[in-house]
């Protein structure tokens, strides 16, 4: 299961890293654009270093996929209006959430592909247990949590609401224990980013701000 | 391997701790949209289940990962392109 480290994938992993390390710090309001294409550079380099690291046999399913959800993605992007998009993407944030919750249900299934099972093969490896039980919870704390924000009318809310950084957070631990599930370093820099980041930003936004929001917290804490 | 993993993923966390205590008011939005769209990793999972999952109900979770992951790193770069034509939401 565990991809074979040569040279060609250590340094398409370190590339995409250090374009998920550089979108992160550099998501200020003028550079967004910027950091939104070094984001999906990042996702795009993983991506191709994943199909070369693997012996991918439904690729065309997984080209079908790939196309369906990123005209998915754009068709939702370019036709809600601009005062809804907080509520976009708190539910983009529990669609990958669910992706996650998916990833360990399909370890779960299937735990003799990703060679979570024992050497007997009998019952799945404690560790492979744990990192199952995280990606599920998290991924779905994250899914439930984007409902209900969407729920209460995540566009009416001023300013960032620590409910919404925390969601991110929680899918980004989702994708952090599926990284470990499947063994994949990319993931796991891409999921510890968002997860420490995002929960860092809610605890600062819940203690630091006392809960008004960063516009009303002056400068730093 | 696993060690390789386990410093990647820590290293990873403290840029994201560091990243996380030093957003400055009015930067909110662009961080999550960012956060967001890291999140749409789950998309490279679902390759990974689609290609190695023996079963097909494991490789229809892993295409329904690979979905949702394109959707929302497609939607969340829409979005950032759209936060950056004017000033933030509310």
């Amino acid at each position: 299961m565990m991809e074979n480290l040569t040279l060609t994938i250590a340094i398409g992993w370190s590339l995409a890293a250090a374009l998920f390390a550089v979108a992160l710090w550099s998501a200020r309001g003028d550079d967004l654009p910027r950091a939104a294409w070094a984001a999906l550079a990042g996702m795009a380099v993983l991506g191709a270093v994943t199909v070369y690291g693997h012996d991918v046999m439904a690729l065309p399913k997984i080209c079908v996929a790939v196309l369906l959800g990123s005209g998915m993605g754009l068709a939702l992007g370019r036709s809600v209006p601009r005062s809804a998009l907080p509520a976009l993407v708190a539910g983009l944030i529990g669609q990958a959430g669910l992706g996650a919750a998916f990833l360990g249900i399909a370890g779960l299934r299937n735990p003799h592909a990703f060679g979570l099972l024992d050497a007997a093969g009998d019952h799945i490896l404690p560790e492979a247990a744990v990192e199952i039980a995280l990606c599920v919870i998290f991924g779905a704390l994250a899914a439930v949590g984007a409902v209900v924000l969407l729920w209460r009318g995540a566009s009416r809310q001023g300013g960032i609401g620590p409910a919404m950084a925390l969601i991110a957070a929680l899918a980004g631990w989702a994708v952090a224990a599926s990284a470990f599930l499947l063994d994949n370093i990319g993931m796991a820099v891409a999921g510890g980013l968002a997860g420490s980041a995002g929960t860092t930003f809610a605890l600062r936004l819940c203690v630091g701000a006392g809960r008004k929001g960063l516009a009303d917290a002056g400068a730093r804490p | 391997m696993t060690l390789f993993l386990l410093i990647s993923f820590l290293g990873a966390c403290a840029i994201g701790l560091i990243v996380g205590w030093r957003v400055r008011p009015g930067e909110g939005w662009s961080r999550v949209v960012i956060i967001q769209m890291l999140g749409c990793a789950v998309a490279v999972g679902g390759v990974i289940v689609a290609a190695e999952a023996g079963s097909a109900a494991a490789r229809s979770l892993g295409l329904l990962a690979i979905v949702a992951g394109c959707a929302g790193l497609c939607g969340g770069f829409i979005a950032a392109r759209r936060l950056d034509e004017g000033a933030p939401p509310s």
